[in-house]
């Protein structure tokens, strides 16, 4: 959330009154990141919004808890990312979590509307051949728009290893899409 | 590409479904059944009770007065969510493919995590497997599109729900309160057996393309079934208690083995089926009975066999070629192998109980399962093999991704100017300082 003050307002309101409208405005603003952020972990559409509503339902039940909270953003990802987490721990995949992830780009059918745009689509599919943690900053950074301090305190990391990884990240993409191109 | 314009694509690449653009309505009905949620929880809060709650926010003075109008506050939540607690309640009677579906889902799994202790939850999520059964039932009556999808995702949902209470079972099976473990034991294997009854009666009317998934559901909360009686016998071992006695187990566990002697028939019944499709896909020979008369019938336009009213008739074809008889399906001998062995289990079982050797007996009657739904599995696994066969479609390899494996650790020593430790716990995160 761009808005430091109008998002500290909401957290207070949840906090201190359980307002359903302010999370409502969390919701609004934070729906379709954390939707995307787990879209490119999980493997279809489906497993994607179920995982992303239980994100937002495990969120509200902790604003109203007692625990402080620095920052929605974080509070989100961080859910998401645990979730994301578990969900590979259910399914048995808690040695090959990582690898897994990394194969589990949604399938192509929705490439078809990408047709049109060919470069669209194979950026998306240099996208699936990156490893996880650098496809996730990059979905966090240039899908997300969210900034490298936000994504500092969600992968827990400092702003300039943030820079480091994005910087990294870009050109492993880079590379893979040279490489296709050569092919 | 330039860096700048990958930078460039990637952000609109947002934009797009495959960029991860979601659908509107799932993002409308996931915010009505959080609202619904949020708005209970702020109800059940009294108003003298809000409050002033420890959180790490500056804000600096003054700004509380913005919050004052609490009261227009309470009255806007209440025109703005009517409508949706509205929402959810008509979605009660949704069906698989329903717009309001997603919320009857959702507001379950919004229920189970706000019930608390594993027991009740062991019981909810049984209950809303009972839900997912009457859906298939509404599916099979209702003239619907897409039936099969339908029917299978909700088949699909039962068995996820079935497969949590297995797990939970697990995890009472370790409750120390004996009374608490028994007590949910004996109501998953009363509903295990009531679902597996509804199955039955529904198998029949379900579509062709959905029964193999339809007879997994069967098994799966068979299985259920016996694991409940295996956490009775566990905690009746641990001590004499008075919530469940040795004759009320054996008594289960012969309902049990009737159970697997049912499964065990109606897949002996499927391997007949199955070779008698083949007999006729193969061209070589029918034979049908009808009204007592027996008519057998080569159909390679080789020979004629009929016998009629007593008479038999043989009559040579035209080309007067000799009669070649219908080999045996050699995948046929194999899954009757495996039913055989699974008699054998449950003969075993038989005797275990009789000398009350209860935990191998129900162990025969487990292994007897598993060998019921093997067969099955075999039978299902020919057809599949004889469709893609038949429509000469064949299915690619996953394409693998290379330097995908690289875990979070290397990354940190990649870039170790300050080491990093990696956390997991949420609480963790959020109490770290910016």
């Amino acid at each position: 959330m761009r808005n430091k003050f109008k998002e500290k307002l909401l957290l207070y309101k949840i906090k201190a009154k359980h307002d359903p409208e302010a999370f409502g405005e969390i919701y609004d603003e934070y729906a379709e990141k954390i939707y995307r952020f787990i879209f490119f972990k999980v493997a279809s559409e489906q497993e994607a919004e179920d995982l992303s509503s239980e994100v937002f339902l495990k969120a509200w039940n902790y604003l109203i808890g007692e625990k402080p909270v620095k920052s929605i953003g974080a509070l989100l990802y961080t859910i998401a990312r645990n979730r994301v987490i578990d969900y590979y721990r259910q399914k048995k995949f808690e040695i090959e979590a990582t690898e897994e992830m990394a194969k589990q780009l949604p399938e192509d059918t929705s490439l078809a509307e990408l047709e049109k745009k060919a470069d669209l689509a194979r950026v998306y599919k240099a996208l699936g051949k990156l490893k996880d943690e650098y496809r996730e900053i990059v979905v966090m950074r240039y899908l997300d728009d969210l900034s490298i301090a936000e994504i500092a305190s969600i992968i827990q990391k400092t702003r300039n290893n943030v820079r480091v990884l994005l910087h990294r990240s870009v050109s492993a993409l880079k590379d893979i899409l040279e490489e296709e191109e050569n092919k | 590409m330039e860096r700048n314009n990958l930078i460039k694509q990637l952000k609109s690449l947002s934009e797009t479904k495959a960029g991860g653009h979601c659908r509107e309505a799932w993002v409308r009905d996931t915010r009505a059944v959080l609202m619904e949620k949020a708005t209970q929880d702020a109800e059940s809060m009294p108003v003298g009770e809000v409050k002033q709650m420890r959180f790490a926010i500056d804000m600096g003075a003054g700004w509380q007065k913005m919050m004052r109008p609490a009261v227009a506050m309470a009255v806007i939540v209440v025109l703005l969510f009517g409508g949706s607690i509205a929402t959810v309640s008509a979605s009660y009677g949704s069906l698989p493919g329903d717009a309001l579906y997603s919320i009857k889902i959702f507001s379950e799994g919004a229920q189970l995590s706000l019930v608390p202790g594993k027991e009740n939850k062991t019981k909810m999520r049984m209950d809303f497997a009972g839900r997912r059964l009457d859906e298939v039932a509404k599916l099979v009556e209702t003239p619907v599109v897409e039936k099969e999808k339908k029917i299978g995702e909700a088949v699909g949902r039962f068995k996820k729900n079935i497969e949590e209470v297995n797990k939970d079972l697990d995890k009472i099976k370790q409750q120390k309160n004996k009374k608490k473990a028994v007590q949910v034991a004996k109501d998953v294997d009363r509903k295990a057996e009531e679902y597996g009854e509804a199955i039955k009666k529904a198998i029949n009317k379900v579509p062709a393309e959905s029964k193999k998934e339809v007879k997994k559901a069967k098994a799966v909360v068979d299985e259920v079934g016996v694991k409940a009686v295996e956490v009775l016998i566990e905690k009746h071992a641990e001590g004499e208690t008075e919530e469940v006695t040795e004759e009320e187990i054996i008594e289960k566990i012969n309902k049990k083995i009737q159970q697997a002697e049912e499964t065990i028939a109606e897949v002996e019944g499927d391997i007949e089926e199955a070779a008698q499709e083949a007999f006729e896909e193969g061209g070589e020979e029918v034979v049908t009975e009808e009204g007592g008369e027996e008519v057998v019938t080569e159909e390679g336009g080789e020979e004629v066999v009929t016998e009629e009213g007593g008479e038999e008739v043989v009559e040579e074809s035209e080309e007067g070629t000799e009669v070649t008889e219908g080999e045996e399906p050699v995948e046929g001998e194999a899954t009757e192998e495996t039913t055989d062995q699974a008699k054998e289990n449950i003969e075993e079982a038989k005797v275990l109980l009789d000398s009350k050797d209860l935990l191998g007996a129900l162990g025969a009657v487990k292994e007897a399962n598993t060998l019921a739904s093997a067969a099955e599995e075999e039978i299902g696994g020919e057809t599949t093999e004889e469709v893609v066969e038949e429509t000469g479609e064949s299915v690619e390899g996953e394409e693998t991704v290379e330097g995908a494996t690289t875990s979070t650790e290397e990354i940190v020593t990649e870039e170790t100017e300050e080491p990093i430790q990696q956390s997991t716990t949420t609480e963790e995160v959020i109490n770290t300082t910016e």
